[in-house]
């Protein structure tokens, strides 16, 4: 048998070799310092694949040091595959304490949703975005779409937010609503609910945005004003799950998951699992909540 | 030329890059570097060789306004950043009490890529919450910054200062300036600010 050596050898401190974490922080940076514009990197190699949360990766280990507690989520849960995936390998690369509990973690990495919990000022919220160009919908070339960053010209996603009134009766877009961050550029918010966009604005918190396979790192600092593009007539709503209870505890006023159990029967659940199991202790953490206009 | 062996490269610069983080996130909010036993040559703190060590390496420039004593061939050896004349150059090394001129011919980035324009790191004497005499009051605002934040500062030059907001006034072009200092019990301090901070001040 042939003895494999290759993978035998240490790597190194969360598993990033020095120089390009310097690169990535450099990119960091220059992102908290030009809120919402999206700043090129290197997005090197990972032993994940590109578009599987890479970014969100390279800028957790480029952040992470041996004080940090770290949490990441995957559409609200610590428990699936790709959150329980990461955390092992993140922990197995840097020896990190790693949590559930939101309240204890310094460093979340996220994707699909902001925490239900209000973040304070030593926590740093990294979030996975798939496609950090918000125009791309409207516009296909790089080119054109920077010119239109540079310029301010975001009349093509006023127009598609316009359609899709017309179309649908409400400013929906799917997930990733348009923000527009500090009075200046139009960005991702990334594949977030509507529901957690207003979160988003003078939080006490750090938000990175990383997008492996598009290399891109955009950010919003904390106190930050970010205004999700709404119209003076029509205005930017969160989902509304009125009527609508817990099934496990009860509660409302959470971002709720609609499942269907053995006998086909509709149920809604708390997305957030720690925000879940807090409240099931009866422990309620603080919440911000948006309240959409009559 | 001193070629420093107490740095860590791993974990020393990731602490630091830490507290840069936080301190361009937080503008106005002075945070104190995991001091280092360093040697650098006269025309250079601590804090400012940190933020060097944190940050360069060969794949950047960097200039150093004022290279007497070696300075230039220190940052050299410790970080492998390769020196490069002031409008070229990815970090400007320089003090506050600088001529305004300095920042004439830096790098500001293009509106396509304001992201490549260079980062100021700007020695000055002292900065502290408390009042200190003989500086300036220097009020904070802007992104990152809750309200307003104020922090005094001794050995800035207003007319620097003056120059700065002018090469920032066209956001999203603009210098992000780190300012470095050793505390009263030498600590080294830095304080961020970024292009988009709104800053005021007044001699005290």
């Amino acid at each position: 048998m042939i003895a494999n050596t290759k993978f035998q050898s240490s790597y190194n401190y969360a598993f990033i070799d020095e120089s390009t974490k310097k690169e990535v922080r450099r990119r960091a940076l220059k992102a908290v310092c030009i809120p919402g514009y999206q700043v090129p990197y290197s997005s090197p190699e990972m032993p994940i694949s590109r578009g599987w949360g890479t970014g969100g990766l390279h800028l957790t280990l480029s952040l992470i040091g041996k004080s940090d507690t770290f949490k990441i989520i995957d559409q609200g849960s610590d428990a699936s595959v790709n959150a329980c995936n990461l955390r092992e390998f993140v922990k197995m690369m840097t020896g990190c304490r790693v949590t559930f509990d939101t309240a204890e973690a310094t460093l979340i990495q996220t994707r699909h949703r902001v925490p239900e919990e209000i973040m304070t000022e030593r926590q740093i919220l990294v979030l996975q975005v798939p496609q950090p160009e918000v125009l791309r919908g409207v516009e296909r070339y790089e080119v054109r779409t920077r010119q239109m960053h540079a310029e301010a010209d975001y009349s093509k996603i006023w127009v598609s937010l316009y359609e899709a009134y017309v179309r649908f009766g409400t400013l929906m877009r799917g997930s990733g609503y348009p923000i527009r961050v500090n009075d200046r550029y139009v960005a991702t918010p990334s594949p977030i609910p509507r529901w957690d966009v207003p979160n988003l604005s003078m939080a006490n918190c750090l938000y990175l945005f990383g997008a492996g396979r598009e290399k891109r790192i955009h950010a919003i600092p904390p106190y930050t004003k970010v205004e999700p593009l709404e119209f003076e007539d029509v205005k930017f709503r969160v989902e509304e799950f009125a009527g609508i209870r817990c099934s496990v505890s009860g509660e409302d006023r959470a971002f709720m998951d609609e499942i269907f159990d053995d006998q086909e029967r509709r149920k809604h659940v708390i997305n957030d699992s720690n925000f879940l199991d807090k409240v099931k202790t009866g422990q309620r953490p603080p919440q911000r909540l948006f309240n959409n206009p009559d | 030329m001193v070629r420093e062996t107490a740095y860590d490269d791993v974990f020393d610069a990731q602490q630091h890059f830490r507290s840069l983080l936080d301190s361009f996130a937080r503008p106005g909010r002075l945070n104190r570097l995991a001091p280092v036993r360093l040697d650098p040559p006269p025309g250079l703190n601590h804090a400012s060789v940190l933020v060097g060590m944190a940050l360069m390496d060969a794949d950047v420039t960097f200039h150093a306004i004022h290279d007497q004593h070696g300075e230039s061939s220190y940052l050299t050896a410790n970080s492998h950043a390769a020196s490069a004349p002031l409008e070229k150059a990815a970090f400007i090394f320089g003090r506050g009490d600088d001529a305004p001129e300095i920042l004439e011919s830096a790098d500001c980035g293009s509106l396509t890529y304001p992201d490549t324009s260079a980062t100021l790191v700007l020695q000055v004497e002292a900065a502290s919450e408390q009042p200190l005499n003989g500086g300036l009051r220097l009020r904070f605002g802007g992104p990152g910054v809750d309200g307003a934040a104020v922090l005094f500062i001794r050995g800035l030059s207003p007319d620097l200062l003056l120059a700065l907001l002018a090469r920032n006034a066209e956001f999203p072009m603009g210098i992000d300036t780190i300012l470095t200092l050793q505390d009263t019990d030498s600590t080294p301090c830095v304080v961020g600010v970024p292009r988009t901070a709104r800053l005021n001040w007044e001699r005290v």
